[in-house]
C-alpha cells in the first residue's frame, strides 16, 4: 500500500524541498529597456517578496497560491488584476503564457523553463539558500527588471541591519549563549540543521544551534531530550502541543523556562527582504530587553 | 515436525525477549547497561514514577514505549498478514491488501485536512480506526454473495476499495496544501513520538483478535485443505472466514491507525514463519507474532540509530533487510515450501 504513494509523494516532496528556498512568480507593468512596462511572473514567494519591495507590484502578472506577501497581494489576486497560476507544484501553464509575461522568476528548476524558453519568454531560477545569495538574488533582479538603484539600496540596507544585530549579539559573552532548536515539525521533528538559513539566523542573533546535522533533519526524540535546548523556535504554532503533550521533555530547559516560541516561519526560511525581522525576532527572544 | 515446532516455539519467546533488551540498551544517545536495568528496575517497582534526570526520561517516555509499540505493532501486521493469506488463499496477501488500511489511511488524512487541532490528542488515531472500520464494513458488503463469504470476491471488492481510497488520498493530499507534509509522514509510518498512551489504545484490539485467530486456526486449516472437506468434518466454514476476517482487520486497523503503513513486515514474516514453522495456523499464528515483533523491533532499532542523531523512517528499513533475509530464507528452502 505505502508502495502506491510512495512515488507521487516523493515526488511531491522533492519538489517541495526545493520550492523552499525559492518564491512565488510575479509578473510586473515595471519598465523595461524599451520603456514598455514589464510583465513578471513569479513562481516563488521569496521572488514576490523581492518584487513588491523593490516596488515592482505593479508589475507582477502573476504569483502562486504560496504567495502571501505583501497584504495587498491577496486583494490584487482577489480583484484579478494578478492571476494565481498555480501552486509551485501544479503551475498552470496555460495560463502562465496567456499572460504574456517578459520575464518569469523561478525559484526551482522546473519542466516548465525549458517550454517558456521555447516560447522566447525569459525566465531565471533564483533560488539563493543563503543571506549572502539573498543579497545577491535582490541585486539580480534589481538588474533583470532595471530597477539597480532600488535593488542596491534593499540589498544594503537589508545587509545593515542584519549586521548590527550580528555584530551586537557577537559583543555578548560566549556563556551567555543559548542553545537553540529550530523546529519545523513536531510529529516528525524535523529540525534545522546545520547550512540552513535558519541555522544562519541562529548564530546571527547569538544563538547556538543545537543540530549539528547537515541541513534538515529528522532528529531523534532522544537526541533532543539529551541536548536540551534553552529556546525552542517553532516555525509554526507548535508550543501547545509540546506544553500538552509531550511528557517527556517536561524537564528541558525550554519547557521548565516557558522558553518556547511560535513565530512566523516565512520570516526566518524565505529567502526575501524580511529576514532582517526574522533575526530581530530572534534576537529579541535570545537576549529579552538588550 | 512436531519436536520442531515446539523446539521453534519455545526458542522464539526467548529471542523475543534478548531483542527487546538489547533495544532498550541502544540508542541515539548511549545509557550505560547498568544504568539502563536500574532504571528500568526502579520503573517496575514504582519507587521511579517522576523521571528526573535526561536519562531516565530518554529510557522511560522515549525509548520503552517506543520498543513496545514497535514489537506490538510488528506483531500486528505478521499476524493480521498470515491470517489474510490464509483466509484469501493468495499468498500476496498482507494486512493492506483489502483496503482496511487504505481506509485507516483515509480516515488520518480526513482528519488531518478538516480537524484544525487533529494533531493533538488521540484524534488521528480514532479517526483512522473509524476509518478503517468502514472500509472493512463495505468490502464485507461487496465480497459476500448470499450470505457467504467467497474467496475471489472478497479479495477482488477488497482490492477495488482499496484503489480507491489510495485515490482518494492522493486527492486529499493534493488539495492539502501545508498539512501534505503531515500526510506524507503519516503515510510513511513510523513508531517515534508516539508514547504510552498509543499502546494502551491498541492493545485491547491486538488481544481480542489474537484470541480469535487461535480459537479458529485449527478450522481455517481445514478449510485451506478445501471447503467442503472441512464442511464435511464439521467445520462452520462461513462463521469461521467471516470471524477471521474481522479479527485480522481489527489487529490491521489498530496497528494502522497508530503507526501510519509500515511495509513488508506483513507480507514477509509471515512467509518466512511458514519456512520455519510450516503452515499448521496452530503453530504459524504465535509463531508470526513473536517473529513479526522481533524483526519490527530490530529494524527500527537500526532505523533509529544509523544515523544517530538524525533517523531514517522504519519503513525503508523493513525492505532494505527484510528482502535479503528472505531470499536467503527462500533459497535455502524452497523446495519444501508449502503454503
Amino acid at each position: 500500500m505505502m508502495k502506491r504513494y510512495w512515488l507521487p509523494v516523493l515526488v511531491l516532496m522533492i519538489s517541495m524541498m526545493l520550492l523552499l528556498p525559492a518564491g512565488c512568480g510575479v509578473a510586473e507593468k515595471g519598465s523595461g529597456e524599451d520603456g514598455e512596462q514589464l510583465r513578471i511572473a513569479s513562481v516563488m514567494p521569496s521572488n514576490t517578496e523581492i518584487l513588491f519591495a523593490l516596488g515592482l507590484g505593479d508589475a507582477v502578472v502573476g504569483v502562486t497560491d504560496f504567495c502571501n506577501y505583501p497584504p495587498e497581494l491577496a486583494g490584487a489576486v482577489e480583484d484579478g488584476s494578478i492571476k494565481s497560476i498555480g501552486d509551485s507544484f501544479n503551475l498552470n501553464e496555460e495560463l502562465l503564457v496567456s499572460l504574456e509575461p517578459d520575464l518569469v522568476l523561478f525559484g526551482f528548476a522546473s519542466d516548465a523553463i525549458e517550454n517558456l524558453d521555447n516560447l522566447g519568454i525569459k525566465t531565471e531560477v533564483i533560488a539563493p539558500t543563503s543571506l549572502e545569495e539573498t543579497y545577491a538574488s535582490i541585486r539580480r533582479i534589481g538588474e533583470l527588471t532595471a530597477s539597480e538603484a532600488a535593488a542596491e539600496k534593499l540589498a544594503s540596507d537589508m545587509e545593515a541591519a542584519i549586521e548590527a544585530i550580528r555584530e551586537k549579539a557577537a559583543a555578548l559573552p560566549e556563556e551567555n549563549k543559548p542553545r537553540v532548536l529550530m523546529l519545523l515539525d513536531l510529529d516528525s521533528l524535523y529540525v534545522a540543521g546545520a547550512g540552513t538559513l535558519e541555522d544562519e539566523l541562529i548564530a546571527a542573533a547569538g544563538g547556538i544551534n543545537m543540530v549539528d546535522e547537515e541541513q534538515y533533519a529528522q532528529l531523534s526524540e532522544e537526541a533532543l531530550i539529551e541536548g536540551n535546548p534553552d529556546i525552542i523556535v517553532c516555525t509554526f504554532p507548535l508550543k501547545e502541543r509540546i506544553l500538552s503533550e509531550k511528557e517527556g521533555w517536561k524537564n528541558l530547559n525550554a519547557v521548565m523556562n516557558e522558553a518556547i516560541y511560535d513565530l512566523d516561519g516565512d520570516l526566518l526560511n524565505r529567502p526575501g527582504p524580511r529576514l532582517a525581522q526574522g533575526l530581530e525576532l530572534l534576537y529579541g527572544i535570545f537576549y529579552p530587553g538588550q | 515436525m512436531r519436536g520442531k515446532r515446539l523446539l521453534v516455539l519455545s526458542i522464539l519467546p526467548l529471542l523475543a525477549a534478548v531483542a527487546l533488551v538489547v533495544a532498550v540498551g541502544i540508542g541515539a544517545v548511549a545509557v550505560p547497561p547498568l544504568e539502563v536495568a536500574k532504571i528500568i528496575g526502579g520503573f517496575l517497582r514504582g519507587t521511579l514514577s517522576q523521571p528526573s534526570i535526561p536519562a531516565e526520561t530518554i529510557i522511560l517516555q522515549v525509548r520503552l514505549p517506543r520498543i513496545l509499540l514497535g514489537f506490538l505493532i510488528g506483531a500486528s501486521l505478521s499476524l493480521a498478514g498470515t491470517a489474510f493469506q490464509g483466509l484469501l488463499q493468495n499468498p500476496l496477501a498482507d494486512p493492506y491488501t483489502i483496503g482496511v488500511s487504505s481506509g485507516a489511511a483515509v480516515g488520518a488524512t480526513a482528519a488531518l485536512l478538516l480537524i484544525p487541532e487533529a494533531s493533538s490528542g488521540f484524534i488521528i488515531p480514532l479517526c483512522g480506526f473509524a476509518g478503517a472500520l468502514l472500509a472493512l464494513f463495505i468490502v464485507y458488503k461487496l465480497g459476500s454473495v448470499g450470505g457467504r463469504l467467497p474467496v475471489v470476491t472478497v479479495l477482488l471488492a477488497g482490492v477495488v476499495v482499496s484503489s480507491f481510497l489510495s485515490a482518494v488520498i492522493s486527492l486529499g493530499m493534493l488539495l492539502a496544501g501545508e498539512q501534505m507534509r503531515n500526510i506524507f509522514f503519516w503515510l510513511a509510518g513510523g513508531l517515534g513520538q508516539r508514547g504510552w498512551g498509543y499502546l494502551a489504545l491498541i492493545t485491547p484490539y491486538f488481544i481480542v483478535g489474537l484470541l480469535v485467530l487461535l480459537y479458529l486456526a485449527r478450522d481455517l486449516n481445514l478449510i485451506l485443505l478445501g471447503e467442503e472437506d472441512a464442511l464435511s468434518l464439521g467445520v462452520e466454514v462461513e462463521r469461521t472466514k467471516r470471524w477471521i476476517l474481522v479479527a485480522a482487520s481489527l489487529i490491521t486497523a489498530g496497528a494502522v491507525s497508530v503507526s501510519g503503513l509500515i511495509g513488508f513486515v506483513g507480507l514477509i514474516v509471515p512467509h518466512a514463519m511458514r519456512i520455519i514453522i510450516g503452515p499448521d495456523h496452530r503453530y504459524l499464528f504465535p509463531a508470526a507474532l513473536f517473529g513479526g515483533g522481533i524483526f519490527l523491533v530490530a529494524t527500527d532499532t537500526f532505523a533509529r540509530t544509523v544515523i544517530a542523531p538524525a533517523e531514517i523512517p522504519v519503513g525503508i528499513v523493513t525492505a532494505f533487510l527484510g528482502a535479503p533475509f528472505f531470499v536467503y530464507l527462500l533459497r535455502r528452502h524452497r523446495e519444501k515450501y508449502r503454503f
